[in-house]
């Protein structure tokens, strides 16, 4: 839902309704995916790396359309999206270097 | 502060209101306002508390290092009747008021946790940003003034209960400021919930003030800026706010989940940051292990390391306010600090690890740290090399805010230059737990932020009152303060250097050089007594400032005019004192922050929202021919 | 004195103050969650091989909870839809069902948890293991009457086979040398679990607590100001969505893998 100040309420409406179909299409990927979830990571995987891969990619995917959609960020300001990225990167700084810091403690160091 | 109840100010218009203006009770007034001058002065107040109630424990706590086993005077007794016999000890004579180890611990925690989180950032961004930003933004109020109230709120009571923590069975937390596990866990099994569960549920409250607080600085700043006031027009202190709210925002919210962790772990019997096997006293502990303590290092110095840079970055703004109004020109650089002032938040939060060097985390993961750690270097040289750079040529007018800000300037620096050896791995292995780090990190934040709130506070302190401060009283207090702050941290880098651990209740006689033994010499044990007299002197050295700033309150000189260092930025466009809603006329900028001695204008400053010729480049003006 | 762009948008950012209020402390909240999750990879990879438990909780509940979550979302943004349509009645029934969709998850969790906390994982003195539910009634002061299974070793403990049957098992009571619940002080996944959920379950309440009161006792602003009253119901939205974010990676996280 674009906020510009131009668009009359008239405008805004239609546009509005436009996205209800939107949304509920959305819903029913949304369970789609959740029953998918399940069914793959229910199977017997050789690869426990491979299930927990395409368990987060499915979660990623469903969470892609919820902030896109849901929260309307698909068509927000970009202020809001500068606010985004620097939490998307130090979130992922905070998660990868404590991680990559736990990986190697048992390594020698000299080498 | 009578600002913000003059509700009639500027409200002729609202004639037709007269329902709506009645006026608020005692209560309302002073304790449930929303109106951001009185946020900001609650929070001063109550920050310029906490600071005396911390500083007051270090006083008690350098009596033990001076004079180890020998019992505390005057207070001795008191402590010992108010805290116990297992806090407090006596002497070989039976005299009463010797601190126990755990108790020394528990003063040097909270001491720590009191001026961090209690004291300077409560000061820094609550009351100055909360009071001037405001203002200097053309603005009526916050964005979210009940969000303001609330913010408070939960930082008094946060405060309230850290202050509770030291009357409880087994007293306050004393594992540090850091709260390290497995320490912070079992330091104290014997009481439930314990000083340390207090101390946590403390930073739950903090953390929720500080982040409501911060989400209303940066809407603030983003959505009620004046007509013409442009993100190149705004005042650096506003910059520094900006900066250092995206800061506290981000960076607090692993230490909120770090603290609900150990929380867990203390209260619940978790063991996140248990390692297995971990052995207390001779007997195994019964937990079911599997956590790392790393983990609880890794999710604090996060938090912890972007922490000092929002002690820090609000007295840069301040500075850079002060020091432009008494150079009477513009400051040299704006926009280098600006972007640095970003550059430097942005990269405050890669360099966190520099805190566990000596963990073993392992070489790649330091070397990233280090380099890091190097380049955040650069921007905070820029921003100082900037200042320093903007006194050159200037009009310099010596009065209480600039000799603090002047102050300010080297102390900063020799804070920030002791850092180097601390952020290179291989020198910190020798320096890391010293009384180096603490004459470091003291040196940037007590004759560093300290001195700029200071600054910030004789500066402001018209505005707020309608009386200057006591100018006399000023440059006592200023030169008392220099020195005797140098007396208390240059020597800390001796003995750090020497290898004075930090922490050791008894100052380190323990590790004494004698009979032969290597330790520490009698020269280094010595300086403990000169450190504790000068800490001694300059708390007495407080006196004349908090006597001038009650006595001005009301008796200082009245100020002749809303604007009396003749300064450019918006805050002195207000009535003195500020009613609610700020300005009493429609505010537009037409110029940049800091039009001192511009060429051809008649006076040498020109307010920003003085309309007129833009701010491109200097020729006569002729309104003011 | 009314603070300016309250309802009206700036012209320049083109938002209301609230819209960026909302988003700030959300990404605050990613900074939170992600530091829970960036605990639970760190803890999980950094385990001992074999003492890290796989398929204890329920993906049934687990995924049920998930689709009710989603539905209260999508529910959620079809009320604002219907404000900014001006129709009261159907954001009245949408937004009902959005509580409704909320208590059902909240009690669904709560009969988790308490399952939990009466599940109990036995150690008996010659080192076998019984693990299940108590049966009070039947229990005497000698015997406790457990409803589970006997796990082989450890193994089988932390990794329960497809397909178990419980049955009644008598154990005498001297046999028994430790008994723990499923609590948070089991083991680090129940500890994380407890927590992540426990604190995800706050949030939903807080943000119910929100949706419910501007639906119902606060819901007056609406004849006053009703573009007002609209972005209020938008932001407590953006919140709710938020929340079933979280769970979005909360259930992969904490149920499936």
């Amino acid at each position: 839902m674009s906020h510009t100040q131009n668009q009359t309420k008239e405008q805004e409406i239609a546009e509005v309704k436009k996205h209800i179909r939107q949304h509920i299409l959305i819903a029913i990927g949304l369970v789609i995916g959740t029953l998918v979830a399940i069914g793959v990571t229910q199977m017997q995987f050789q690869n426990s790396g491979l299930k927990i891969a395409v368990a987060l990619a499915i979660a990623c995917t469903q969470a892609f359309f919820i902030i896109a959609f849901f929260m309307g960020l698909i068509s927000e300001k970009k202020i809001i999206f500068s606010f985004l990225a620097f939490t998307a990167i130090f979130f992922v700084v905070q998660m990868g270097v404590t991680i990559w810091a736990r990986s190697h403690d048992n390594e020698v160091q000299i080498k | 502060m009578q600002s913000a109840q003059h509700e009639h100010t500027g409200h002729d218009d609202h004639s037709g209101h007269a329902a709506e203006h009645h006026e608020p009770g005692f209560w309302a007034k002073y304790f449930f306002s929303t109106d951001h001058k009185v946020v900001g002065i609650q929070y001063g107040i109550t920050a310029l508390l906490f600071m005396f109630f911390g500083f007051s424990l270090m006083m008690i706590m350098r009596w033990q290092l001076a004079y180890p086993g020998h019992p505390v005077p005057i207070l001795g007794k008191y402590l010992y009747q108010l805290l116990g016999p297992e806090m407090v000890g006596k002497d070989a004579n039976g005299v009463p008021g010797v601190l126990s180890g755990d108790l020394y611990n528990a003063f040097g925690a909270m001491h720590g946790t009191i001026m961090v989180f209690l004291a300077i950032v409560p000061l820094a961004t609550g009351a100055f940003g909360n009071y001037v930003m405001p203002l200097q933004i053309g603005a009526p109020d916050m964005a979210f003034p009940r969000l303001n109230m609330m913010s408070y709120q939960f930082y008094f009571c946060g405060g309230v209960i850290m202050f509770a923590s030291f009357f409880i069975p087994g007293g306050a937390a004393k594992s540090g400021w850091t709260s390290y596990s497995p320490l912070a866990t079992i330091a104290d099994t014997v009481h439930h919930p314990n000083g340390q569960t207090l101390w946590l549920l403390g930073m739950v409250f903090l953390i929720t003030s500080s982040l409501l607080g911060s989400v209303n600085i940066i809407t603030t700043i983003i959505q009620l800026r004046a007509k013409g006031l442009t993100w190149m027009r705004l005042p650096f202190f506003v910059w520094a706010q900006f900066v250092t709210a995206f800061l506290l925002l981000l960076a607090f919210p692993p230490l909120e989940a770090a603290g609900i962790l150990q929380l867990m772990d203390n209260a619940f019997g978790t063991s996140f940051f248990l390692p297995t096997g971990l052995v207390v006293s001779g007997q195994p502990l019964h937990i079911v292990g599997g956590g790392s303590p790393l983990l609880w290092q890794h999710l604090f110095w996060f938090l912890a390391h972007p922490e000092v840079y929002v002690l820090i970055l609000p007295a840069l703004g301040i500075v850079a306010e002060v020091v432009a109004n008494n150079t009477r020109k513009t400051l040299w650089g704006y926009r280098s600090m600006v972007y640095g002032s970003m550059t430097l938040g942005f990269l405050s939060f890669v360099v966190w690890a520099h805190h566990m060097y000596l963990t073993g985390m392992g070489i790649r993961i330091a070397t990233f740290f280090q380099t890091t750690t190097m380049m955040i270097s650069i921007p905070s040289v820029i921003i100082l090399t900037a200042l320093l750079i903007s006194l050159w040529g200037g009009s310099i007018r010596i009065n209480t805010p600039m000799l603090f800000a002047l102050g300010f300037l080297p102390m900063f620096g020799i804070g920030g230059l002791t850092g180097l050896p601390l952020g290179f791995n291989a020198s910190d292995i020798q320096l890391h737990d010293t009384y180096y780090v603490i004459g470091h990190f003291h040196y940037v934040v007590a004759p560093g932020t300290i001195f700029a709130i200071f600054a910030g506070i004789y500066y402001w302190f018209p505005k707020a009152t309608g009386r200057m401060m006591n100018e006399y009283w000023g440059k006592v207090h200023f030169a008392l303060s220099m020195i005797f702050m140098n007396l208390i941290f240059m020597p800390m880098f001796i003995q750090g250097l020497a290898g004075m651990s930090r922490r050791m209740y008894d100052g380190g006689v323990t590790y004494a050089a004698v009979g032969g033994v290597v330790g520490l010499s009698p020269f280094v044990l010595y300086l403990n007594k000169i450190i504790s007299h000068a800490a001694w002197a300059l708390g007495l050295s407080q006196i004349p400032f908090i006597i001038n700033f009650f006595w001005s309150m009301t008796r200082g000189p009245k100020v002749t005019s809303d604007n009396p260092w003749n300064a450019t930025t918006l805050e002195w466009q207000t009535p003195t004192p500020p009613g609610h809603g700020n300005f009493t006329k429609e505010i537009e900028v037409f110029r940049g922050p800091y039009d001192y001695s511009v060429p051809g204008h008649a006076t040498d400053f020109t307010p920003q929202n003085e309309p007129g010729v833009p701010d491109i480049l200097p020729h006569a003006n002729p309104l003011h021919s | 004195m009314q603070i300016p762009y309250t309802v009206e948008r700036r012209p320049d950012t083109g938002l209301y103050n609230a819209k960026i209020g909302v988003w700030l402390f959300l990404a605050s909240e990613v900074m939170l969650f992600g530091a829970l999750f960036s605990s639970y990879i760190l803890l999980r990879v950094g385990a001992d091989p074999g003492t890290w438990p796989h398929h204890w909780l329920d993906w049934h509940l687990g995924g049920f909870n998930t689709i009710v979550l989603i539905t209260s979302s999508v529910t959620n943004v079809l009320a604002w839809a219907s404000l900014k349509m001006n129709q009261w009645e159907k954001y009245r029934t949408f937004q009902g069902i959005t509580i409704f969709c909320a208590l059902l998850f909240l009690g669904i969790k709560t009969y988790e948890y308490n399952d939990k906390l009466h599940h109990y994982q036995i150690t008996l003195t010659d080192g076998n293991y019984v693990d299940g539910h108590i049966e009070k009634a039947e229990s005497t002061t000698d015997t406790l009457v457990v409803e589970g299974w006997r796990p082989e070793n450890h193994a089988a403990l932390m990794d329960p086979p497809p397909g178990i049957v419980h049955t009644k098992i008598e154990i005498p009571r001297k046999q028994i040398a430790e008994m723990h619940n499923y609590g948070p002080s089991l083991n680090n996944f129940t500890g994380l679990y407890f927590t992540m959920t426990g604190l995800h379950v706050l949030h939903i309440i807080g943000g119910i607590l929100v949706i419910y009161m501007l639906w119902g006792p606060l819901n007056g602003m609406w004849k006053t100001d009703p573009e007002r009253y609209t972005n209020r119901v938008e932001v407590a939205g953006l919140f709710w969505c938020f929340v079933d974010l979280v769970w979005i990676f909360v259930f992969p996280t904490l149920y499936l893998l």
